[in-house]
Order: C-alpha cells, then structure tokens, then sequence
C-alpha cells in the first residue's frame, strides 16, 4: 500500500531531481534545465530557481524566476548561517 | 400597455441600434454620494408578458429595505433580450438574467415571498453599464450594497430536472437534520441497525449490527444521484459571486432554481449531514458486499465511486465560500486573490479587481484601462510592501501556472489568469513556515526586516532584490508523470550515485540514497496523515478531512486552499480553534516534516526501495537498504 502511495505521489505531481555543481541534490519546477542557478532570498525559506539572461548590448545581468524548490539540507537557514558569517557573497539582482 | 406596444412595434420596423429615442437613458448619479439605483418589478398575473420595471435613486443612508441579485451574466451577445425599463427598451445581454425577472415576478406573487423585498438591486441594470466613472464608483460601493441588503437572491437558473430533484432532496434532508417534523425523521439519512434487511450467518451479534443497512438507503441513494449537478452549477464557480456571497449574510441568502426556493443555510447543513451519512456507510464493514445482495443495488453500484469522488470535488470549491466568510476581513488581499484564481471569469484583470472588495484596506483602485500584466504587478507590488518579507514569491514564478504565462507579466508576480499548477514544493514550504521552523531569524541575512532594505521595486516590473547565489545547476532529471517511467528513473539515479561516490554520503553526512529520498519527498512525511488506514493513504491532490468527528478525503485544489488556511494561520488572522467548520479546521493539521518520527520515515523508505525493486539486481537492493540505514522486513511495505 505504501508503494501504491509512492506511486500516487510520483503521478500527482511534477517531479523533477536536480544536482548542482557542488553536489546538493533537490526537487524543482519541470521547467528547469541544467545552468540554470539556486538562489536563497533574505528572510525567504524556499530556495528558488532562477534563470540568467544577459541584458542585450550590456553587461548587466537579469533573472527570470522560475518557481521555488527543495534543496535537501537547507531547510533550516544554513544558506543565511553562511551569509551571516562571510562564507557566502550576497548580492542584489534583478528579476524581471 | 399602449407605450409598450408602441415601443416594440417601433422597435421592430427600424431595429435595433437604429432607433435610440425608445431606448432607456440613465438619470446620472450624484457622485460623492451614497446613491444607487433600485429597480421595481411590476407585478403580472401573466408569466408571458414583457417584463415591466421602474427605476428610482434612493441613498443607501436611508436605509432602503431592497433585495440584492446574484446571478451568472452569462456569454454576452448570446442572447439578448429587451425589457421595459421606466416606458423604454432596456438590452440585457443574455436570457439568463431577462430569465430571472420573469421567474422572480412569479414568486413576489406568493404569499412566502411577503417578506422579500420587491425592489432589486442589479448590478447590470442598476449600474450605467456605459459609464466608467459610475461604474468605479458604484463597485467601490459593492460591499455596502450586499451587506446591507434585507435579501439576497442567488439566481442559480432553471429548467435541469436533475437539478430540481437535487435541490428538492438537500431541502428535505436540511429540514430532517433539524430534526423536527415526523416526516423528517422518516427522511433523516441515518444507518438503523434494528431494521435488518439481511440475516447473516455464521456472524456474531456485534457484527451483525455493524453490517446491516437500512433498505431506504438505496431509496435515498437513487434519489441523490443529482446532487453533484448542484454543486457543480456555474454560479459556484463564477468570480464575481464570490465577494457576493461572502458580503451577504447567510441566514438571509435565497438561492432560487425556477420555482424553487431554498435557503443557503440548507445547502450548509445539508452539506455536513451528507458528508456524515457518506462517512457512515464507509464504516460499515465490506458494505459493499452487503449492499450488492439489496434490490435496486445494482443500478447504482457502477456509479458509487465516481458518486463519492465527485461530491468530494464539487464539495471543495463550494466550501470556500464558508471559508472565505469564516476569515477575517482585516486580512491581505494575498489570500482572496490566490484563491481566485480557482474561480471562473471573463476578464483576466477581475482576478484582482473582483476581490478587492473583500479587503479592507487597499491602495488599489480599479482602472479597467489597464492591462492584466499591469493590474497583477500593481496587486502584487503592494502585497510585498504589506508582508515584510518576501514570502509571498512562493505563489510566484513563470512555472507556477498551468499553462502559457500571460504574456509581458514579470516572472515574479503570480499569474492569477489561469489555476496554479501544485508542486510538491508547496507542502514543504508550507510545512517548513509552519511547523518546522522555531526561529525566522535564522533565515535573514541581515538585520534589516523593513521591504525596502531587501528588496526595491523600479520601472514598474523589476525587482531588486538581496540574493545569495548558491549553485549552479548540472544536472535534470524531471521523472515523469507514469510510476514505471519513474521508478527507472530514479533506480539509474541512485545506481550511478552508489557507484560514483565510494562512502555514498551527502554533505550532511547522511547516506546519498536517503538525501535522494529526501529530496523525493521535499523533506516532508506525506504517508502520516493515513496512519492506522492503508485504504484512506493518501498524498497531495487529497486530503484528509474531518467533518465532525468524521475524516473525509477531499480532492482537486485542496491544496491551494490548505496553503491560504496556513498562511492565514501564520498570519494570526484566521483562527481554526475560532471556526465551527470542521472541514476548515483540518486543513491547519500539520505534515510531519521527515526526521521527526524514525518510523514513519523507515516505512517510507522501504516503500521508496520497493519502487526501485524492478530495476534492481539483488546485490543493489542490499546495497539500498543499506545505504538507507534500513533493515526493513516484508511486513513493512
């Protein structure tokens, strides 16, 4: 029963696996596709996917958001922990 | 009479359009006053003739004792008719509201009726349709309208025998949930244990009582199959009745079908009795069995499931409508405008304007000029500046709607125009901003909580704001929508990850196999709301509901619903203890996040490793098992 569960689960919804570079795992939106980034907003719980375009004719960079998403063993505030305490650069960007 | 005919004829010889002297011109308002049209039905002991009405100005500070209509307006230009409005023409676009006048002519006749007003407010012809500042206007005062209206008709249309039968059964079985009169206690759906229709043998006495079916339940069953058809009406659905019906107070809401009339309180009790009855027959030990055996059985039995999985589903969306009344009104127009994207409407801006009645206090005010794209990032840009965080991103997203995003709408405002594709992301993040996480803090960056110091709104349609960039994506595995697709899917996943890394550890220093199955499951425990009950096991698209003392496994958008009952509950500003509706209140019952009961997680786990099973040699199936820290034996799948 709890296979049929398991497989109930699977069909209802859209499940898509991700890997990043680093090697974290994690379940996001269909649309995503590899290159695309993870991105942790301040005071936000979710991760989210984003995608990079370059603004035609200039160096600036623009993001598309894509949808939030699961990235195992960041569920508790460890991406601000790093922020917090250097490890990690935070930066704005700019969606659009 | 004479004017009439005159008028008509005069119609028929030039047409429409060509002849405006016979047409109705509106009196204009005084802005900046509290004045509405009303219209008067005259009476007809005739059902045939042309429907006649005057209308008159009056303040809404007088306190006018009127009836507000609710009605669907229908596909415009299908089907107009003309009435008589004041000695002149007056088009209203489709038959369906031409069709209300005449049948509410007939009930204003009936001595019942005495009490209801026979002055109308409707909103078609009681605002100039023609004229844009009126019209802001008079939607600004909407909720003054509803709310102070001594009746309140919905008007849900006529002539579906299905329909009148059903709403003919919901009267009665109201009227015997309230438990007076003899003939409702003959009508009450209940299961009596006394009256045996079968004598098993071979049974003991207590199983004999639990599995012996009253043979008026098939009665009662046969003469129900039309209830989904009542639920499933167009007027449930429909955007604009929403802040209608939850402005209007119950106990004063007529919904009427044709010639029949019946109080939305009924619906309400009629609601949780069936949902009660429902529930009872499902206890009954192999009912099914036990029914199959009754006369008249067999010509319902085919249907039962589908019967019981459309009541569900209609069901929800009605329940929304206590919902939304049960809220707090001092609340954000978040909820109110997610939630209406579930409903029907013929212009995408009403997605925010058709709610925005709802919530108190707003800086929005309706400019049809505007394109959607522009009213949502309006809607929207507010929300953000209100929250003091940037949660609400959550509902946001070019992968956030089902189909084609509205064209020129920033990716990062929800698109209200179509129904939000459900992600099994949402139950984590609702589990994780409800229950999991004990500290917010740990989630900032920095000190700054005012919504300007993390994020900046410019040119309209950007946003800036503070981000860490954590990683970049390598690799994409969507798995499917069939299990066997899956399955393999994952099965290559985890061989290649066993094989690649020697230790199989993740960076939190659990077994890979078990951060892929994790992530699977966004980190959240889906299988416990189903303890104790492998048949109720349900995940996602179905909840768990109670009614009463009774669960009942709701479906469809349930858990859009369940995520604007969390939110609100975040929010302190809808209180489950607070409300009577049971259905509500389970919706707030939290999902255990994974890692809060070994247990439940290695039963999951096993369930997982069985999925893989198919594609796996013996050896890698230790292996999974091993990696899983499980030792799981043929009982726990």
């Amino acid at each position: 029963m709890l296979v049929k569960t398991l497989e109930i689960y699977l069909q209802a919804y859209d499940h898509t696996l991700f890997f990043t570079a680093s090697g974290l795992v994690g379940n996001g939106p269909p649309s995503m596709r590899a290159g695309d980034s993870v991105v942790v907003f301040d005071g936000v719980k979710m991760p989210f996917i984003v995608r990079r375009y370059n603004v035609r004719g200039t160096s600036q960079t623009d993001y598309e958001l894509l949808a939030p998403c699961y990235v195992e063993g960041f569920s508790n505030g460890e991406p601000a922990t790093m922020a917090r305490s250097s490890l990690a650069t935070v930066e704005y960007i700019t969606l659009f | 009479m004479t004017d009439l005919i005159r008028t008509l004829v005069s119609f028929a010889q030039n047409g429409p359009g060509r002849n405006d002297q016979h047409r109705f011109a509106y009196t204009p308002l005084s802005s900046h006053t509290r004045d509405i049209r009303l219209l008067a039905l005259e009476p007809d002991q005739r059902d045939d003739t042309p429907i006649h009405c005057n209308l008159c100005i009056y303040s809404l500070d007088a306190n006018p004792r009127y009836t507000a209509l609710s009605y669907v307006w229908g596909d415009p230009r299908a089907d107009s008719q003309f009435i008589v409005v004041n000695g002149a023409l007056f088009e209203v676009p489709t038959s369906n509201l031409a069709d209300a006048l005449r049948h509410l002519r007939q009930h204003f006749r009936r001595s019942s009726w005495s009490d209801v007003p026979s002055l109308i407010w409707i909103d078609f012809i009681c605002i100039n349709q023609d004229d844009v500042a009126e019209r802001t206007s008079q939607i600004n005062l909407l909720p003054r309208i509803y709310a102070s209206a001594t009746y309140m008709i919905s008007w849900l249309g006529n002539g579906d025998p299905a329909i009148k039968s059903a709403i003919d059964f919901i009267g009665g079985v109201a009227q015997a949930s309230y438990g007076e009169s003899p003939k409702a206690t003959k009508e009450k759906p209940r299961i009596e244990s006394a009256s045996s229709i079968r004598h098993t043998e071979g049974t003991d006495d207590q199983e004999m009582l639990n599995t012996v079916v009253d043979p008026r339940l098939i009665y009662l069953f046969s003469m129900s199959s039309d209830i989904p058809a009542f639920f499933s009406l167009a007027y449930w659905r429909r955007l604009w009745i929403v802040q209608e019906l939850v402005l209007a107070r119950p106990n004063v809401n007529l919904l009427v079908y044709g010639q029949q009339t019946i109080n939305f309180r009924d619906v309400q009790v009629f609601r949780d009795a069936w949902l009660a009855f429902l529930k009872q027959l499902q206890l009954i030990p192999e009912w099914e069995s036990i029914l199959s055996d009754t006369p008249g059985w067999d010509k319902i039995s085919d249907s039962w499931t589908t019967y019981i999985r459309q009541m569900e589903t209609t069901l929800t969306v009605w329940s929304y409508y206590d919902f939304l009344r049960g809220v707090s009104m001092s609340g954000d127009s978040l909820f109110y405008i997610i939630l209406g994207g579930c409903y029907q409407k013929a212009d995408s801006r009403d997605s925010v304007y058709g709610l925005l009645n709802l919530v108190n206090q707003t800086k929005l005010v309706p400019d049809y000029r505007l394109p959607a794209h522009t009213v949502y990032t309006q809607w929207f840009t507010t929300v953000l500046a209100d929250w003091g965080s940037l949660e609400p991103l959550y509902f946001a997203g070019s992968s956030r709607s089902s189909s084609a995003y509205l064209h020129d709408l920033p990716s990062w405002v929800p698109d209200l125009s179509t129904e939000m594709r459900q992600s099994p992301v949402w139950d984590a993040t609702l589990a994780l901003t409800i229950e999991g996480c004990p500290d917010t803090r740990s989630f900032w960056f920095s000190d700054g909580t005012t919504a300007d110091s993390f994020s900046r709104i410019f040119d309209g349609r950007m946003l800036q704001i503070k981000a860490m960039l954590l990683d970049t994506i390598t690799s994409v595995s969507p798995l499917g929508s069939s299990p066997a697709e899956a399955s393999r899917i994952l099965a290559e996943i985890c061989r290649a990850c066993v094989s690649t890394d020697g230790a199989g550890r993740y960076q939190t220093g659990i077994p890979i196999l078990r951060a892929i199955f994790r992530a699977l499951m966004c980190g959240v425990d889906r299988f416990s709301s189903s303890q104790g009950s492998s048949a109720t096991a349900v995940v996602t698209r179905e909840y768990q509901v109670a009614v009463g003392s009774n669960e009942f496994q709701l479906a469809g958008s349930m858990p859009l619903l369940q995520a604007v009952a969390k939110f609100l509950a975040q929010r302190g500003l809808y209180s489950p203890e607070a409300t009577n509706d049971a259905v509500l209140r389970a919706l707030c019952v939290p999902s255990k996040p994974l890692g809060s009961d070994l247990h439940a997680d290695a039963r999951l786990a096993a369930a997982f490793v069985a999925l893989l099973l198919s594609g796996l040699s013996p050896q890698a199936t230790t292996d999974l098992l091993r990696d899983l820290a499980l030792s799981a034996g043929p009982g726990m799948i």
